[in-house]
């Protein structure tokens, strides 16, 4: 889990390049510029794709049992935490990482979306995400019950918010690396993840499992990938100057 | 009474401003402040502390081995009692006064200590968090009470409290008994049980029972527990917040 926690001073420089270019291009409305995908500009660098599978058994959904607002929650939950595509084995919410050694770490600079984490139908929407140090995380409760959103890093409060049903959304930085682990107190069934990293080499996996990482510099990299039971898989993969390169990763 | 706490009083009466007190005697923090509170954290704080700041002291290992609160580990544990927004240090004076008032139940006050001394000491309690070198966290905005209360504001200050959701932990009637407590569902961050206060009890109070400081605990939330912070949620809602830190005073007031 090495790339998980680890804190660099390239990351704070990185936002300060960031926080520069910004001034010095003058933009005045950020917002466009914040919510674009991660995608602009990478047709000459290497692209790495590929797809995280598990062939093992898959449990059927737990029902949990609601304590309260079942007006709004329903009676019970259903939560899955593992899921994966029948047909292909691709395994979803899988956060993939390319891990670079320092002084690989290329300049590119990347425009992340805003990290949303909604708090609707008594869940936490996306139940699975990464982002970037630095980006913005903005809370949503869509629901017309009180939550709160509680993010614990490492035995730690990043930040626990009351979610009051028709207040105002939160808007934070994403200050803390690691894995972020994200509960309400009101509903003790509602779990979910963040993963922070201090750089933008990630990505988390599709319903099918597939996987897009671009900017990595050539060479070797070793490729981790974290599943929130599954734990971390890794591997080594051969990145070329320029081009697509495939690679498929399993938990065994 | 200290020679320095003579002159430092002495020198706050001259400063006729509204300058706080504290600020007359705090000394800069340097190597030679850090090293005299390090002999004060050694017979005052050590034993719960621990000697690397872990919370893990002979008695705060005891402490915190089969029930929370646990003492705080300064190297990055979460501070409850800020006047900061949620997941930030807590600026100086915040460390000020939890050391000068302790908290209550759990940490005697050090008012027995000189302001010197506690300034010394918590430069040094500091430097096992390396947060500390980075920017000072901006403290939230902290009226002073409007007052006083009123009969309709502590009315409104009951439906808030529903509104907010304190009886989830706090109960119906603030008794610490919401259904959350009594579930054992409330931890700690290091997964440690952890019951609500008291809301009748103002012992129980531990950040303070002034209204000023339950104004700030419900905005700041406490770090480290399921207490969040209301402050974004509901900004601009002042009145509310009044009215509900009211209204929680009012449920001990009949115990004072
Ligand atoms: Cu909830």
């Amino acid at each position: 889990m090495t790339g998980y926690h680890r804190i660099s001073a390239q990351a704070l420089g990185r936002i300060l390049v960031v926080v520069m270019f910004f001034v010095v291009a003058g933009l005045a409305d950020w917002s466009p510029l914040l919510a674009a995908p991660q995608s602009s500009s990478e047709s000459t660098g290497p692209v790495i794709v590929g797809r995280i599978l598990y062939r093992g058994p898959v449990p059927a959904p737990t029902q949990l049992a609601v304590n309260r607002d079942t007006d709004v929650c329903g009676v019970t939950i259903s939560t899955a935490s593992l899921s994966v595509d029948a047909g292909t084995h691709g395994l979803r919410n899988a956060v993939v990482h390319v891990d670079l050694a320092a002084g690989e770490v290329s300049a590119r600079i990347v425009f992340q979306s805003p990290a949303v984490v909604r708090n609707k139908d008594c869940r936490f929407q996306p139940h699975v995400a990464a982002a970037q140090m630095g980006d913005e995380v903005q809370i949503f409760n869509d629901d017309p019950v009180m939550h709160n959103t509680n993010i614990i890093v490492e035995n730690s409060t990043a930040l626990n918010v009351a979610m009051v049903a028709g207040g105002n959304p939160i808007k934070k930085r994403l200050k803390k690396l690691g894995l972020h682990l994200v509960k309400c107190n009101v509903h003790k069934f509602m779990q979910a993840y963040r993963v922070v990293f201090d750089d933008p080499y990630f990505d988390q996996t599709t319903e099918t499992g597939q996987f897009s990482i671009s900017g990595v510099s050539p060479g070797t990299h070793r490729i981790s990938v974290w599943h929130e039971i599954l734990g971390v898989v890794e591997k080594e993969v051969q990145v070329p100057a320029r081009g697509t390169v495939v690679v498929d990763l399993e938990y065994k | 009474m200290r020679i320095h706490a003579l002159v430092a009083i002495g020198a706050s009466l001259l400063m006729l401003s509204g300058a706080s007190f504290v600020h007359a005697v705090k000394p800069e923090d340097n190597q030679a402040t850090r090293e005299k509170g390090k002999q004060i954290y050694e017979h005052a704080c050590l034993l719960c502390h621990g000697v690397d700041g872990r919370g893990d002291g002979p008695a705060g290992w005891f402490l915190s081995r089969y029930e929370g609160p646990r003492p705080r580990d300064f190297r990055g544990g979460s501070y409850k009692f800020r006047s900061t927004p949620s997941g930030e240090l807590p600026i100086d004076q915040d460390l000020f006064r939890t050391v000068t008032q302790g908290i209550s139940g759990h940490m005697p006050p050090y008012s027995g200590l000189s302001e010197e001394e506690r300034w010394q000491v918590i430069a040094y309690i500091k430097s096992f968090n390396q947060g500390f070198k980075g920017p000072v966290s901006i403290a939230l905005l902290l009226p002073n009470p409007p007052g006083p209360p009123s009969a309709a504001g502590i009315d409104n200050g009951r439906t808030v409290y529903i509104k907010y959701g304190c009886q989830n932990c706090h109960g119906d009637n603030g008794y610490g008994d919401g259904k959350e407590a009594l579930d054992g569902n409330l931890k700690d961050t290091y997964g440690h049980t952890i019951s609500p206060g008291d809301l009748t009890e103002r012992a129980s109070f531990k950040g303070g029972s002034s209204a000023q400081a339950i104004y700030r605990g419900i905005m700041t939330g406490l770090d480290g527990t399921p207490m969040p912070s209301y402050a974004d949620t509901i900004g601009g809602n002042d009145k509310d917040v009044w009215d509900l830190v009211y209204y929680i005073l009012s449920l001990s007031q009949e115990r004072q």
